[in-house]
């Protein structure tokens, strides 16, 4: 489905050259929930960047169902995160002004005419509908995350891409948020899940290691836990 | 504090275009201020230092001519100190193939308006040539050793160029009543000794000129009517003096607009000071938490904010102070053509150092007052302050579902943003509504006086040619000349207005006829049986309809009674009018001064007639009065080029403030999904919607600022009565709307720059 081959990521800083990514390779299936795991600085944010069609890499390719990412255009990325990507984010990224419903149905709307109907059915599913009137500054730290994930699958995206989603959050709401995740997988969805955290493993069908800009090891997981099955610490 | 200063200067570099604005607004208010300043009191100490120097008469009176015991008498009045008695002639002569008009006049005792020669021998007796004034002998291409033949009573007189010279009860010199601007080329004046009037012109001492030197004009005016009775024609004071008037308004019309336009851009310096140092502090909020933990004290954050308004303000203000002589002497410039004035020279006070210094203070408190949001805030309070979701507001326009419904959720955003911060939006009302007041005023004040013109010469007075006539023309000749031009008479006298009437003003009497169609505020012709009275005399003398005033004119010792019949809503001149009947009901004898006629040619023959001492066309009125116009073009263009740049500056430092607020948001929009076009499409339609709703309140708004600016140009001439057209309101429109979307052209390159990453990361 998405596929990175000898992906490198370099920056330029000043004379000092760093290199983010080095010769990364993986794939992404679709009905599966993909952890990459890392430390802080090993090239995992970097990773999500490239195959969200955020960033370009230096070198090597990136393909979503045989096309080629890393050669489009400013246009074609646009179109490939609408179509596509679904984005989670760590600090949630709502839209202040908007309400929980507005926030939602802003990225419904860019694919599906009735949205309405998908955005409550997304808030549904998160367990929020009954907040869709409330602005974010009005929800917890968690909800506003449910919020987020109704936002990146209101748009049925093929590749729900979430960053350290349950980075700001405590452990009986990150339970509740992984869950939402587990469930969102589907034969046309992949789950990436990006994080620091170790315990998360469990839950993936295929954990990524990063380790230095480069990939570690790449363990896939026949019989991943239920979120409830995990010993969170 | 060095390293908060070190901070403080890259927050400035780093967030210039949001602080370019306040160092704008700083910059052009003490830059109006100081650069108009150079030139109105400049202008005023030139005339100050040329009055004095010159002994400048404080009235002049103008009479049929008196005797030396006349004379005599008028000096040993007890409010008289000094008097100059002078024989003033109409002379005309050709040169450069036409004819030119030149009042000479023999030059009295110089004891009291002085001339100044500036090239030749200085006034003596002696001399028995003619010192021709400046700029008429400088246009006309004469000098010193020239020659110059005049007629008098159709004799020529031959006279040598004694020298050039400027007369301070001249400094504006139209030459003509019928003309409201110089006409330097058509119109001059020339000084002769005592002995060329006599030998050459064959002309005693008339003694129709008197300057005097008195300590109440009113009592002088009295006891002077008392004494030459019907010899009066006017007294002209320094306030009412044209040639002299004109110059005091001029400095005092710039000085008003020096004013005006600077408290304007000094009130926007604060709005902007305090949007951008408001936007500084909500983005440096954990940055300033820091600092608080650290152990700095609000105090000291306090003041380091106030250092903004003080190193922003402070630059503005001191290269508003550095330019504004460039402004100083381009204003000056342009009001060289008009006056003559011995010295040019720009003049500065020590207020606009003042005004520097209020804009620096106003700044500095600006900021201050903007920084107080983060006062008494604990660093653990400031830190959640800047790490909570800001809170969003319903608004209004929600309770009326079937419009809100209906509007893109992207903009939902920005109308719930806008209005829930009342202090950005109204600063990009301000800033449409500042800047289309200003434009509308460019042209809408250039429109006004244009109208006056085309009113005053097209619509009021619709002959085609005047003939003006010589005083002792007989009643037969006067309608004999009449009858050959199917014109109609006119006669214009001076007359004191009493009560309240300061000095003599223009009296006309119009015989029935159509040339001249004043109306009232009721649009009533002028009837039988009262008198009218122009409204700005009217404002200035408080009359109203169907009051009793009395009238003392000219050649007469009469006092007439009449009520005022109505006010006349004309622009120029601010003068009386009544009719032939009513005059003579009055006892008076109607003595045609000029014939209007609807023929655009004149017979020779009667041009050479001694009776017509001039023919004016109404077209060389209209265009004379149009230069006047045209000599303020540069101010005009003044205010509309600042009213452009108010209008850009003020939305781009509007659009500024809520991209870089907004910045995380749209980076979001466009992970979501969201293509740049639609982002800028955003951005679009808020700047239309601020646009639109600023031009609603702009267009009345700028309306009536140009209604209270237009009085500034008034003068006891004339009075200028708002006028916009259509076609102006209309580019005044197109320019703040074009102005206003040139600020999101300048957005789409910040929004190629936008940095979606960095918005995956935490607020900082």
């Amino acid at each position: 489905m998405l596929s990175l081959k000898h992906v490198s990521k370099s920056y330029q800083n000043g004379s000092e050259v760093t290199h983010a990514l080095n010769d990364v390779s993986f794939d992404i299936e679709s009905n599966q929930v993909t952890v990459i795991l890392g430390p802080s600085g090993s090239g995992k944010s970097t990773t999500l960047n490239i195959l969200g069609g955020m960033d370009r890499p230096t070198s090597g390719t990136v393909t979503y169902n045989n096309n080629f990412i890393n050669t489009e255009s400013d246009k074609q990325l646009t179109d490939y995160r609408k179509e596509i990507v679904g984005f989670v984010f760590q600090f949630y990224n709502l839209i202040s002004n908007l309400t929980v419903f507005e926030n939602v149905a802003i990225s419904a709307q860019l694919e599906n005419k009735k949205y309405r109907n998908i955005t409550e059915k997304y808030l549904q599913k998160v367990g929020l509908l009954k907040r869709k009137n409330n602005f974010p500054d009005q929800l917890s730290g968690g909800e506003m995350q449910r919020v987020s994930i109704a936002r990146a699958l209101a748009k049925s995206p093929k590749v729900l891409l979430c960053d350290e989603p349950t980075g700001a959050l405590d452990t009986e709401t990150s339970k509740r948020v992984f869950e939402i995740l587990k469930k969102s997988k589907s034969k046309d969805t992949a789950v990436v899940i990006v994080t620091h955290n170790p315990l998360v493993a469990p839950i993936a069908d295929r954990v990524i290691h990063i380790k230095d800009g480069r990939v570690d090891k790449i363990i896939d997981n026949p019989s991943p836990l239920e979120v409830e099955e995990v010993d969170w610490g | 504090m060095r390293f908060l200063l070190k901070k403080l200067v890259r927050t400035v570099f780093k967030n210039w275009t949001q602080f370019f604005s306040v160092f704008l607004m700083a910059f052009l208010s003490v830059l109006f201020y100081t650069g108009l300043e150079g030139t109105w009191n400049g202008m005023k100490q030139n005339i100050n230092h040329y009055t004095t120097r010159t002994h400048l008469a404080t009235t002049t009176l103008q009479s049929t001519g008196l005797s030396e015991n006349e004379v005599k008498q008028i000096k040993n009045l007890p409010d008289v100190s000094k008097i100059s008695a002078q024989t003033e002639i109409n002379t005309t002569t050709h040169l450069k193939g036409s004819k030119r008009y030149l009042a000479v006049s023999t030059p009295g005792t110089q004891q009291l308006s002085k001339t100044l020669q500036t090239n030749g021998q200085r006034i003596n007796t002696k001399v028995s040539g003619i010192y021709l004034n400046e700029k008429f002998a400088q246009t006309n291409g004469l000098h010193k050793n020239s020659t110059v033949t005049v007629k008098f009573n159709n004799q020529p007189v031959k006279l040598k160029v004694a020298g050039l010279v400027n007369s301070p009860d001249k400094m504006y010199y139209t030459g003509s009543n019928d003309f409201i601007s110089p006409q330097n080329q058509n119109y001059g004046y020339g000084f002769i000794s005592d002995k060329t009037l006599m030998n050459k012109f064959k002309l005693p001492l008339l003694n129709n000129v008197i300057e005097i030197k008195d300590s109440n004009n009113q009592q002088v005016e009295k006891q002077i009517r008392k004494l030459i009775g019907k010899k009066y024609i006017a007294l002209q004071t320094q306030k009412s003096n044209v040639g002299i008037a004109t110059a005091v308004d001029r400095v005092g019309q710039i000085r008003n607009i020096s004013i005006l336009f600077s408290i304007i851009f000094i009130l926007l310096a604060v709005l902007a000071m305090y949007t951008t140092i408001r936007k500084i502090i909500d983005q440096q909020q954990r940055d300033m938490a820091t600092l608080q933990s650290l152990g700095y004290s609000n105090v000291i954050l306090s003041l380091y904010y106030s250092m903004y308004g003080l190193l922003v303000g402070g630059i503005g203000a001191l290269v508003g102070l550095a330019v504004a002589p460039l402004l100083s002497n381009f204003v000056m410039a342009s009001q060289k053509p008009m006056f003559s004035l011995p010295s040019w020279k720009i003049a500065y006070t020590v207020v606009p150092l003042y005004v520097a210094l209020g804009v620096i203070i106003i700044c500095v408190l600006s900021a201050l007052f903007a920084a107080q949001v983060n006062h008494g805030l604990t660093p653990a309070q400031a830190f959640r302050k800047g790490s909570t979701a800001k809170h969003g507001k319903r608004v209004l326009l929600e309770r009326f579902p079937a419009i809100w419904n209906k509007i893109p959720f992207g903009n939902r955003w920005s109308i719930r943003d806008n209005l829930g911060n009342k202090v950005q939006m109204l600063m990009g009302l301000i800033g449409v509504i500042g800047g289309l007041a200003l434009v509308m005023t460019g042209f809408g004040t250039k429109n006004s006086m244009d109208n006056q013109v085309d009113q005053t010469y097209g619509h009021e007075y619709v002959y085609a040619k005047k003939m003006n006539l010589s005083n002792n023309t007989s009643q037969s000749e006067i309608n004999r000349i009449t009858k050959q031009v199917h014109g109609e008479k006119i006669e214009s006298v001076y007359s004191s207005l009493q009560p309240k009437g300061e000095f003599d003003r223009p009296l006309t009497i119009l015989d029935s006829g159509s040339k001249i169609k004043l109306k009232t505020e009721n649009q009533q012709k002028i009837k039988n049986g009262g008198v009218y009275v122009a409204e700005g005399i009217a404002k200035t003398a408080h009359i109203k309809k169907n009051q009793t005033i009395r009238l003392q004119p000219s050649f007469s010792d009469k006092t007439i009674k009449l009520k005022v019949k109505g006010i006349i809503k004309s622009s120029a001149p601010q003068g009386i009018y009544m009719t032939k009947k009513t005059w003579q009901d009055q006892g008076m004898t109607f003595k045609p001064t000029a014939i209007l006629t609807s023929r655009h040619q004149i017979p020779q023959k009667i041009k050479n007639n001694l009776a017509v001492t001039q023919v004016v066309s109404l077209k060389e009125q209209k265009s004379n009065a149009k230069e006047m116009v045209n000599n303020l073009s540069s101010i005009f263009l003044m205010i509309q080029v600042f009213g452009i740049l108010l209008t850009i500056v003020i939305l781009y430092n509007l659009g500024s403030l809520s991209f870089t607020e907004r910045s995380r948001s749209y980076a979001t929009l466009e992970i979501l999904g969201f293509s740049r076009n639609q982002i800028r499409n955003l951005t679009i339609i808020e700047n239309l919607t601020i646009t639109s709703l600023g031009w609603l309140i702009g267009v009345p708004f700028g309306y009536w600022f140009l209604s209270r600016y237009v009085t500034t140009f008034n003068t006891s001439q004339i009075i200028y009565y708002p006028f916009i057209s259509t076609i102006s309101i209309a580019l005044a429109s197109i320019i703040v709307v074009a102005a206003a979307l040139s600020t999101v052209g300048m957005m789409g390159s910040r929004l190629k720059k936008l940095d979606m990453i960095a918005s995956t990361k935490g607020v900082e």
